[in-house]
């Protein structure tokens, strides 16, 4: 393995280390609501600022590769988690049908969204 | 030490999905298959994680390493929601619409089958 590859994989692991602390952090304040606000506030910061990133090509023109792998695949793609939001589905399906019909579209329609927004943030920026 | 355990669970994690990724997320396939594997299998482990964590099978430390860190970390939302608009973007709805639902339903259904046979 080339040391410029090594290089990406260990900022991507060092992004990861910060997403999954961050995403931890806020799990645990707000542990208190039964409800999973802790992912959601998680996936859809993640999913708005992931987009801007993305669409906005200053990002990826401007910062070093290792920089910007670290930022989009290592810390936000840590930061937001999909497994969590699928357990915690089951969990509340388990619980009641209601809460499961609210959580649902929160993550799905509201992820969506907000990359929706946070890329034509970025495209107007431009 | 809780957050030690995450941090090193998030590095693993995160690296696993990488790898996945450049493998992968090719225009080899025609849907991110990376992002769609690590996001089904790391569902299905962080159900069996939590399941023996619930049971007292694992302790608190290995929870934190293995399903916070290791699971959290490599399975993503923030990649699997931008795949979904640029399929959008690129006119693609049908295979958007197709790759988020599917997704979501497949690990829904998976992880609620585990759920139920283990809980039985």
């Amino acid at each position: 393995m080339k040391a410029k590859e090594l290089k990406l994989f260990f900022a991507v692991g060092i992004g990861g280390i910060l997403g999954a602390l961050l995403r931890y952090i806020i799990a645990e304040s707000v542990s208190i609501i039964s409800f999973p606000v802790g992912t959601t506030i998680a996936n859809l910061m993640g999913c708005f600022v992931l987009a801007y990133v993305t669409f906005q090509p200053f990002f990826k023109n401007k910062l070093p590769p290792a920089i910007f792998t670290a930022f989009t695949t290592g810390l936000l793609g840590s930061f937001t988690t999909f497994s969590t939001f699928i357990a915690e589905s089951v969990l509340l399906f388990e619980e009641s049908t209601a809460w499961l019909i609210l959580y649902l579209p929160i993550q799905i329609l509201g992820g969506v969204a907000l990359c929706f927004i946070g890329a034509k943030l970025a495209i107007s920026k431009e | 030490m809780s957050y030690l355990l995450v941090g090193l669970g998030g590095f693993i994690g995160a690296i696993l999905r990488y790898l996945l990724s450049l493998q992968l997320n090719t225009s080899k396939y025609w849907l991110p298959v990376g992002t769609l594997l690590a996001n089904f299998t790391g569902s299905i482990l962080f159900a069996f994680t939590y399941l023996f964590y619930q049971a007292d099978w694992l302790s608190l430390w290995t929870w934190n390493f293995l399903g916070v860190g290791i699971c959290g970390s490599f399975t993503t939302y923030s990649t699997f929601s931008v795949e979904v608009v640029k399929m959008l973007e690129q006119k693609q709805s049908k295979k958007a619409l197709l790759y988020l639902f599917g997704s979501v339903a497949i690990s829904f259904t998976t992880v609620f089958t585990i759920w139920k046979v283990i809980t039985l």
